[in-house]
């Protein structure tokens, strides 16, 4: 679903980050983990088109995504790319309910009330979905920022830090509900991490240097 | 959605919104009530002088002659005598002449001596009833009719002066003959009669007031000298359009009548004239004004001799409105760029969820637009409540009747586009940050 090649960032300050050649399929999960400064963050939004590589090639789902010009990129991504942050963002006037229609909207993919239901249901918000975003916990705001990367069936979904600010109850649970539905989904599931919890979860891995 | 997304970011900060629509609506609604305020008083200045080339009156102020004889407003100048008047309303180049002959007043409503050309002006006749036809018989304006609780064959008594107090001629009482329709004019507030019950009634009271008479002596000492220098101007006129005299022999009927059974001291007040052409417009002001006790003014002249001087007042007004615009677009740039910069996160959000830059563009320009569209709403109904309040309590007054304010007139628009197209502008700025907003680094340093 997602390979590199020769994948490289130059820094605007002059330092070239080199990246490891990494593939992942649908349905699978990869841990990237590297002390901090390492680059994780980089990759993750390389991977992700918010920055334009220095050079090599990145293959989302057929599409060299580095070709592609911002505001295709910015479609491509609202389609092909859920993306989970470490702090959760919402647009913080709007109920989680419209914030998570919002990926769809802004997408123009299909709407339809059943898919929010539904994903609602699988991580259990339905009951916070008319709250502000302000109003919720820390845990409940990560399973709302998770349902709203899966709103799109994406097919590549990309987790920075996701469990970095929950407690060891809350950090399981997060991981198994990612990892579960890249399966159901068939999303391939690239996790950005230093959070050794997860090291132990996930054996596929690549360790950034 | 933007809209929506736009709609609710404002709404989530209601104080600062709401007082950038405060501002925004007072700036609009001072602007657009000056517009209107402008506006008015030039179409109700305009219209009262429509059909008015000059006016014959007392020597003094020639504001004051206008504003007394044709808007019914200030004091007359004082007194002219017909017979020297007349001189001029038998004048060739003269259309039509309107006398005029103030002084008494029912209820604070002027009472007018005049003719029916008065009416004729207007091209008016009565809604109810008939035009007065007999010494002491009156035709009285839709609102003196409606305030004054007047009716068709009621009787009343005049007021010397034109105040609401002042000695009461109850010795000769009116008679209602007719009612005028409503005009939007100051005609609707007068009371015409003819001038022979204005004489009538002052016969007697020039001998009881002896400023009046004292006032008769030195007229007839000046008189005298100008009335030959006058006439013989005249007299050559007269000779290079003989006919001239005889098409005008019927707006002056009225005068001409009473001309014979009164004493050369007969006096009114003004005569309103309209010419035959321009010329005279050039010849007669200059040649009464040089030659004659009397005095000549043109209406146009003198309104546009008010409209300048009123013209620093709104001036000042203005720019005080657009100062108050400026500040609202002040506030308005303020609230977008903290804004923007305090969702920075929730614009590279809307970024990674595949919204296009050009939107997040449009997100600000919305939340600016709305604003704007609402401000300028709110001061549009602002002022429209402004200006009714004021010719409610202010306006009836001065006889001004601001009617039809509720009409949107291109001055509106132009105003209510350069506010918004400030909104717009102080929104520019912030807009483009969250166009040129780096995701990356935002989300990175999140």
């Amino acid at each position: 679903m997602i390979y590199t090649k020769n994948l490289a960032y130059a820094h605007p300050n002059g330092r070239i980050l080199q990246f490891p050649d990494m593939a992942c399929a649908a349905g699978e999960v990869l841990l990237i983990t590297g002390r901090s400064g390492a680059g994780k963050t980089t990759l993750l939004h390389l991977l992700a088109g918010l920055l334009q590589p220095g050079g090599g090639e990145i293959n989302v789902a057929g599409t060299f995504i580095q070709t592609l010009r911002p505001a295709a990129m910015d479609a491509f991504r609202g389609r092909h790319i859920g993306i989970i942050y470490q702090q959760s963002h919402f647009i913080a006037s709007l109920s989680i309910e419209e914030n998570l229609q919002l990926a769809t909207v802004l997408s123009h993919g299909p709407q339809k009330q059943e898919r929010l239901q539904e994903v609602a249901e699988k991580l259990g918000i339905t009951a916070l979905l008319h709250k502000k975003p302000g109003r919720l916990s820390q845990g409940e705001q990560q399973r709302a920022s998770i349902a709203r990367a899966l709103m799109q069936r994406p097919q590549l979904l990309l987790a920075d830090e996701p469990t970095a600010s929950l407690d060891d109850q809350n950090c399981a649970a997060v991981a198994s509900l990612l990892a579960e539905q890249a399966h159901q989904q068939q999303a391939a599931l690239l996790i950005v991490t230093h959070d050794s919890r997860l090291k132990e979860l996930f054996a596929n891995q690549i360790i950034l240097s | 959605m933007i809209l929506r997304i736009a709609f609710k970011n404002l709404l989530h900060k209601p104080l600062y919104a709401g007082l950038c629509w405060l501002l925004l609506a007072c700036s609009t609604a001072v602007l657009l009530l000056l517009v209107a305020l402008n506006r008015q008083a030039k179409e109700q200045l305009e219209k009262q002088i429509a059909g008015v080339d000059m006016v014959l009156g007392a020597k003094g102020s020639p504001l004051q002659l206008i504003l007394s004889s044709v808007y019914n407003l200030d004091a007359p100048t004082g007194n002219i005598y017909l017979r020297d008047a007349q001189r001029f309303m038998q004048h060739p180049l003269v259309e039509y002449a309107i006398p005029v002959s103030l002084g008494d007043s029912y209820r604070g409503y002027r009472i007018i001596g005049t003719t029916h050309a008065y009416l004729d002006k207007y091209k008016l006749k009565p809604a109810a009833g008939t035009v007065f036809n007999k010494p002491m018989e009156v035709v009285i304006g839709a609102t003196v009719a409606k305030r004054a609780g007047l009716a068709l064959g009621d009787s009343f008594a005049g007021t010397h002066g034109l105040g609401e107090k002042g000695h009461v001629h109850d010795e000769h009482q009116y008679v209602v003959k007719g009612i005028l329709p409503a005009t939007g004019l100051s005609l609707d507030q007068l009371i015409l009669t003819p001038l022979e019950s204005v004489w009538a009634i002052h016969e007697t009271k020039v001998q009881i007031r002896e400023e009046d008479e004292h006032e008769h002596a030195e007229n007839t000492g000046n008189e005298q000298d100008d009335y030959h220098a006058a006439h013989h101007h005249d007299h050559g006129e007269a000779g290079t359009d003989p006919h001239g005299e005889h098409s005008h022999e019927h707006a002056n009927q009225a005068s001409q009548e009473s001309n014979g059974q009164l004493s050369p001291t007969t006096q009114i007040t003004a005569v309103l004239m309209k010419f035959k052409n321009p010329l005279a417009q050039l010849q007669l002001p200059r040649m009464i004004n040089e030659n004659t006790n009397m005095q000549a003014a043109v209406p146009a002249i003198e309104i546009n001799r008010l409209q300048s001087l009123l013209g620093s007042g709104t001036e000042v007004l203005r720019i005080l409105g657009w100062l108050l615009a400026a500040l609202a677009a002040c506030s308005i740039f303020v609230m977008l760029v903290q804004g923007t910069h305090e969702r920075r996160y929730e614009l590279a959000l809307l970024r990674s969820m595949g919204c296009r830059r050009g939107k997040l563009l449009g997100l600000v320009l919305a939340e600016a637009a709305i604003l704007g569209i609402a401000g300028i709403l709110g001061g549009f109904l602002l002022g429209r409540l402004a200006g009714w309040f004021l010719q409610q309590q202010v306006f009836t007054r001065y006889h001004l009747n601001f009617s039809g304010s509720w009409r949107l007139t291109q001055a509106d628009m132009l105003t209510a586009a350069a506010i918004l197209a400030a909104c717009l502008l102080a929104a520019g700025f912030p807009a483009i940050r969250a166009f040129r907003l780096n995701i990356s680094k935002t989300l990175a340093n999140a």
